[in-house]
């Protein structure tokens, strides 16, 4: 098993995680665990045994230590990135229910208002779409983000 | 002036108005008032003062009478059908919506239900879609409806039996 150290990379830096490396795969995991939206690059990461690692301790700029191990990236790999991909799928879903059923209000609302005998009605403002789409929300990715958190034990400073 | 007797139809009767003709412009209105009616084929009408009228008053009871003149119908083509589509288009939103998101929450389950970690927890359980969807109020149909009837003076003849009496 091997600690990760991971710290902000900042857009100045040159330096980027390898693609498929197990750094990449730290910082994929922080970024799920914390349930931040932050891009790819905006945190960095090195193993614990890499020198880069004990400049960031010196430097007080670690945020999150992940612990990773063979049977904790087949985990990764083969259940939760599948699973994180159903759940933006489900939210992209939501969203996209939204805007089409408010699009398809306001179509109506402006054939009505250039109607001669059927101004008076109104749609989009009187569907309570908002208040019914809170009862929609996707709770998915914390529950996720949970279970991350417990077996990557992710640890922030 | 034309008054049009509306009466109760289906598929196997073989009697259809022809397409743009005064008697399938009753029809419309008429499928546009009733809430349930929705079949091309729901309603068969006939002018007033034409043989086939009595003849089939002889059969059954008209469900409706319309008055139609040809502003009438023009203004059912140019005012009414444009936002009878627009009505279709939300109703046909609010369908592929509760679709998209009910398939959505399946996947999510099946992925959830096939994972060793995930497979106690309920990913759906806190999505209730179908309480969201009735909070969705979408009057218009009805709105329009009542509309209709009022501004082409379709007339629900009460001793008939409609597809909604």
């Amino acid at each position: 098993m091997t600690k990760y150290l991971i710290m902000e990379n900042p857009p100045s830096s040159e330096e980027f995680n390898k693609s498929g490396s197990r750094e990449e795969l730290a910082c994929a995991v922080v970024k799920v665990a914390s349930l931040h939206d932050y891009s790819a690059d905006h945190y960095i990461a090195f193993a614990v045994e890499n020198p880069q690692a004990s400049w960031a301790f010196l430097k007080d700029s670690v945020k999150y230590t992940v612990e990773i191990d063979d049977l904790r990236e087949e985990i990764w790999l083969k259940e939760i990135e599948p699973l994180l991909n159903e759940s933006e799928k489900l939210s992209e879903a939501i969203a996209q229910a939204y805007s089409v059923i408010f699009d398809a209000a306001e179509n109506f609302d402006m054939a009505c208002k250039k109607s001669k005998n059927f101004q008076d009605i109104a749609l989009s403002k009187d569907m309570d779409l908002d208040y019914a789409f809170e009862n929609i929300g996707n709770t998915s990715m914390t529950d996720i983000s949970e279970k991350v958190d417990e077996i990557f034990e992710v640890k922030s400073y | 002036m034309t008054k049009y007797l509306i009466f109760n139809n289906s598929l196997s009767t073989g009697k259809r108005n022809s397409p743009g003709t005064p008697e399938a412009v009753a029809c419309e209105i008429a499928r546009a008032v009733d809430k349930e009616a929705k079949g091309l084929y729901d309603y068969v009408a006939y002018s007033a003062n034409k043989p086939e009228a009595t003849l089939e008053v002889l059969k059954e009871l008209p469900v409706y009478s319309i008055n139609l003149t040809k502003r009438k119908i023009d203004l059912w083509h140019k005012d009414a059908l444009p936002i009878l589509d627009k009505i279709l288009a939300v109703t046909e939103a609010i369908e592929n919506a509760h679709d998209s998101i009910t398939s959505a929450i399946d996947d999510l389950q099946f992925d959830s239900r096939n994972s060793e970690i995930f497979h106690e927890i309920n990913f759906a359980g806190e999505i209730d879609i179908d309480r969201a969807f009735n909070r969705i109020d979408n009057q218009s149909e009805y709105i329009f409806a009542s509309m209709v009837k009022s501004v082409f003076g379709l007339e629900y003849l009460s001793h008939a039996q409609g597809v909604t009496p």
